[in-house]
């Protein structure tokens, strides 16, 4: 998304009362974007634009705390499927699939477009190649084709680095920018790649795209920040997938044990993150992880605290149903001191039944 | 939670191995995906029983044309797409019979239905939990009256947390259709919810 992209939007009117009131046109233009930019969907360029406005327009602030009120309000409506319904769904499913044929054996897909396919086409290119490496016979055009060709090459290279920067691959560079210090960059997306890669885009002055294996610290530190970006609840969930992703496959590694950065990331994320969603994200992450004392006391803190029932619904089963598991004194405490103050009927129920399983009481004396 | 693949080239032998044939790989599939699957449908149909049929009616169609997935886009996008789909044909049928399940009329007022699943905790101030009460059930009946691409657009960005760029892809939109959906969305619960915020 660019700046110019967004000009339908920004042509509404904002509909609250403090919109309708404003007659200027910067204050018009920055409160149609706010939700926007609580969602993390401006450009660099417009983020910029509308931080420095509201700098310096009261006004526009008082607005942007009543939409980041009303994004609250949202969430006190999400609901999160019962165990008990996704089990049963699950067992319909499987039984329908063994009634049905399995699905025809079909040729493999086809491999993703090769970066060679470009718009002038296959052939020509592969002419090109040939000329410049194996296929010239003696004495045919190939042979003064290969000086003209590298210098082709060379030229197609300076140009295409002059004209298009942005799509240079970063990762040798990476070393040399200073992505991670504040201020200097903001990661606007992440996304895994195949083979162990994750792409990362930053916005600096410009955005551009940086990719390598998490094992890269430079990656690394990167991920860590969009983690516990504060404007972007999307990019803190699909960087939370990641690290989660990272954490399976350490886990599968007998002999490795999960960074302790991730988990602490994880374990912030679920302490302190204002965004349901994302809590339950790095609850995902940290279920493997139950054992660990640290990551324990933070599944306990979210089983009594986390003001989402969803959070506290998961909590018990990370706390519980783990693999390796054992329930120990003080998680049956913990379910207790729930049971004292937990309002909601359905997170009492599954923490009535897990200490009935334990035959422990539900009340403390 | 079923974790999600960690790379996509896990995820893309896995496929293969289901359009094989592979019934343990499907399986694998389905776990990695269904949650959210069922999430997505819960929230945007606020109906249990809604819900577990567009889950069922879902996987079953990813099932059956497995072998027409050729990794155009990626196995999230390509289940979304089906499972979206399924969900506005259920909100445009309950738009054409006027009707939304999810708060039924009582002697006794307005009942959910979704109250039988979790709902927010509130501290044990009374006044306070009338509040919060009166707010998410504003909140679900604005939801009600978006149209159904506004609520689908609103649903997999504020709770499923997708770019915009994500849901255009599931929805069959650019980028730009998809956020000015949003922005109509957001716009009409911020009218509605003028007075609670």
């Amino acid at each position: 998304m660019n700046g110019n992209e967004s000009g339908k939007v920004s042509g509404h009117a904002p509909a609250n009362a403090e919109g309708a009131a404003s007659s200027d046109g910067a204050c018009d233009w920055a409160r149609a974007q706010l939700s926007l930019l609580l969602y993390g969907e401006l450009s660099f360029d417009e983020e910029e634009k509308l931080e420095s406005h509201l700098e310096a327009c009261a006004g526009c602030r008082q607005a942007l705390d009543r939409e980041t009120r009303l994004h609250a309000a949202f969430d006190q409506v999400a609901v999160e499927p019962p165990a008990s319904l996704l089990n049963q769904c699950r067992q319909e499913l499987w039984d329908k699939l063994k009634d049905l044929p399995p699905p025809e054996r079909v040729s493999p897909a086809p491999a993703p477009p090769a970066q060679r396919t470009m718009w002038w086409g296959h052939e020509l290119w592969d002419r090109f190649v040939d000329a410049l490496t194996l296929h010239a016979e003696p004495g045919s055009a190939g042979k003064w084709m290969r000086p003209v060709g590298a210098l082709a090459l060379v030229a197609i290279g300076f140009l295409g680095a002059r004209m298009a920067p942005g799509l240079v691959p970063m990762n040798p560079a990476i070393g040399e920018m200073s992505l991670t210090e504040p201020g200097s960059a903001h990661v606007r997306y992440v996304e895994p790649g195949s083979g162990g890669q994750v792409q990362i885009v930053v916005d600096e002055t410009r955005q551009r795209i940086v990719s390598g294996r998490l094992d890269d610290s430079k990656i690394r530190s990167l991920l860590l920040a969009a983690a516990t970006d504060p404007s972007d609840p999307g990019l803190r969930t699909e960087t939370l997938t990641i690290l989660n992703g990272a954490i399976l496959k350490s886990l599968a590694q007998a002999d490795h044990v999960p960074a302790a950065d991730v988990r602490d990331t994880l374990v912030f994320a679920l302490r302190h993150d204002q965004n349901a969603g994302v809590r339950l994200k790095a609850m995902e992450g940290l279920k493997p992880l139950a054992r660990d004392p640290e990551v324990r006391a933070a599944l306990a803190s979210a089983l009594l605290n986390d003001e989402n029932p969803g959070v506290r619904t998961q909590a018990i089963d990370a706390l519980t149903a783990g693999p390796g598991l054992s329930v120990d004194r003080d998680i049956v405490g913990t379910l207790q001191e729930l049971m004292l103050h937990e309002n909601n009927a359905y997170v009492r129920d599954r923490g009535r039944l897990v200490l009935e399983s334990l035959k422990a009481s539900p009340e403390t004396y | 939670m079923a974790p999600r693949m960690s790379v996509q080239s896990d995820e893309a032998a896995l496929i293969r191995a289901a359009q094989e044939g592979d019934q343990d790989a499907f399986e694998q599939l389905v776990r990695a995906y269904d949650q959210s699957v069922l999430r997505l449908a819960m929230n945007l149909l606020r109906s249990p029983e809604d819900a577990h049929d567009v889950y069922q009616e879902a996987f079953l169609r990813v099932y059956r044309n497995l072998n027409n997935f050729r990794f155009d886009c990626s196995f999230h996008t390509w289940l979304y797409r089906i499972v979206t789909n399924l969900c506005l044909d259920q909100l445009r049928k309950r738009k054409v019979r006027k009707e939304e399940p999810s708060v039924l009329t009582t002697p006794d007022g307005p009942l959910d239905r979704m109250d039988a699943v979790p709902e927010e905790r509130v501290d044990g101030d009374p006044q306070r939990h009338l509040f919060s009460g009166q707010v998410r059930h504003r909140v679900k009946e604005v939801l009600g009256q978006l149209t159904p691409r506004e609520r689908s657009v609103f649903e997999l960005r504020h709770y499923q947390g997708l770019r915009l760029r994500r849901i255009g892809e599931i929805l069959g939109t650019t980028e730009e259709a998809a956020k000015n959906c949003l922005f109509r969305a957001t716009q009409k619960m911020r009218a509605a919810l003028g007075d609670f915020v």
